[in-house]
């Protein structure tokens, strides 16, 4: 076993004594399976969306119309590769758009799962929040105050907000990185720049 | 009283055995953690009965820890995950952040930081986490005091992909960007954006 594992081990036993003493979490790998299933669910269903219509995975992505022809062009396994495990690529934005509200009154399954994957995305915030709220910060990219928000909210509350408002996903970093990380899929030096730029922001 | 005295103590003796772990120097722990030089020997001997083992002690110069290309990016991608870290807990914690950001040390910061940062690379691009793949913490602070003191050393922002990276005067390889200003990579880069180009004009 290399060193930083037993490292991570030996905080987590010194932590038992009292959880209070130690501030860092130390438990980020927890959320990287839910993270990876969302960021790859949503890229996965505007590429099906953009398959029908590129006009219609517009409405619930701000994917510009070259990015959606590429994405269609990418075969599922590069886009599993480009999907990241420890960031969340997209932020939900409220929108008042009537293209919007059009599909949302229809009671589609498809229209259903978007919703349901809203929730989730907003109740693993939640956990993280919860839990430590620099590493909730850092995932999801929201200010201290919105995640505090959220963090005080019940499950109740969670989904009468995601009822009465209509939510689209907004990519978190640059387009044209993702762009190039979705073209070489192999290449480290794409996901990184890609990468960073999630970190950094618009 | 007693009491209070007792926590800060402990969590900082924590905070200190995890960072000789990480390969710190007696005299940068002493610094980052308030705790005395004798108690450092004695938790270093602690670490080593332990079976744990100790990251190289770090004090080389910037010039040398990013001898290679690989160190040179993780650096870029550590530094951007410890500026992301700081902004959220000092806002958290309402207070004013010092300019500029890189003199702003914390041990706290330092360690999450890390965690993290094995965490990315070894979730989103699959390099084993060994002694010589991966830049150490103490490295990485060397840098980071580097930046603060000395002139000839810099933080840049790259203008073709805007990934920040750092420039050391006297080094040869640390003169471009890490990231999209390798040969291959752009060569590759080129011949797939024009195979994609005309796919599109297809």
């Amino acid at each position: 076993m290399s060193y930083p594992a037993k490292i991570i081990q030996m905080a987590g036993s010194a932590r038992s004594i009292n959880a209070s003493f130690m501030p860092v979490t130390l438990d980020e790998k927890t959320y990287n399976a839910d993270i990876y299933a969302l960021n790859y669910a949503i890229l996965l269903f505007s590429r099906n969306l953009a398959k029908i219509d590129i006009s219609i995975s517009q409405i619930f992505t701000q994917f510009s119309r070259s990015f959606l022809l590429n994405l269609l062009n990418t075969p599922v396994e590069d886009i599993k590769k480009i999907a990241n495990h420890s960031l969340l690529m997209f932020r939900l934005e409220k929108s008042n758009n009537s293209m919007l509200n059009y599909f949302f009154n229809t009671a589609s399954i498809e229209v259903r799962n978007i919703k349901s994957k809203q929730k989730l995305q907003l109740f693993l915030l939640r956990e993280a929040a919860r839990n430590d709220i620099s590493t909730a910060q850092l995932i999801s990219g929201l200010s201290v105050d919105e995640l505090i928000l959220l963090a005080n909210q019940s499950n109740d509350e969670i989904t009468k907000t995601l009822l009465d408002n209509h939510h689209i996903y907004v990519y978190r970093g640059t387009e044209s990185a993702l762009k190039q990380s979705l073209i070489m899929p192999e290449s480290n030096n794409a996901q990184m720049i890609s990468f960073t730029k999630l970190l950094l922001g618009k | 009283m007693k009491n209070l005295i007792m926590k800060v103590t402990t969590e900082s003796l924590l905070q200190a055995k995890t960072l000789i772990t990480f390969g710190l120097r007696p005299q940068q722990v002493k610094m980052l953690t308030g705790v005395t030089e004798s108690r450092i020997g004695g938790l270093t001997k602690e670490i080593i009965d332990d079976g744990t083992k100790i990251a190289t002690k770090g004090s080389l110069s910037a010039n040398k820890i990013l001898r290679t290309k690989n160190h040179f990016r993780q650096f870029s991608l550590w530094m951007t995950i410890y500026k992301a870290i700081l902004s959220s807990e000092y806002d958290f914690q309402r207070k004013a952040l010092k300019t500029p950001w890189y003199s702003n040390i914390d041990s706290n910061i330092l360690i999450k930081t890390q965690i993290m940062f094995l965490n990315i690379l070894d979730a989103e691009f699959n390099i084993e986490i060994t002694e010589t793949a991966v830049i150490d913490l103490a490295e990485c602070l060397n840098i980071l005091t580097e930046i603060s003191t000395k002139e000839s050393t810099y933080i840049v922002t790259c203008p073709d992909c805007g990934v920040d990276y750092v420039i050391v005067e006297s080094s040869k390889q640390t003169d471009n960007c890490p990231f999209c200003h390798e040969r291959s990579y752009e060569a590759e880069r080129n011949r797939i954006e024009l195979i994609f180009d005309n796919r599109m004009k297809a």
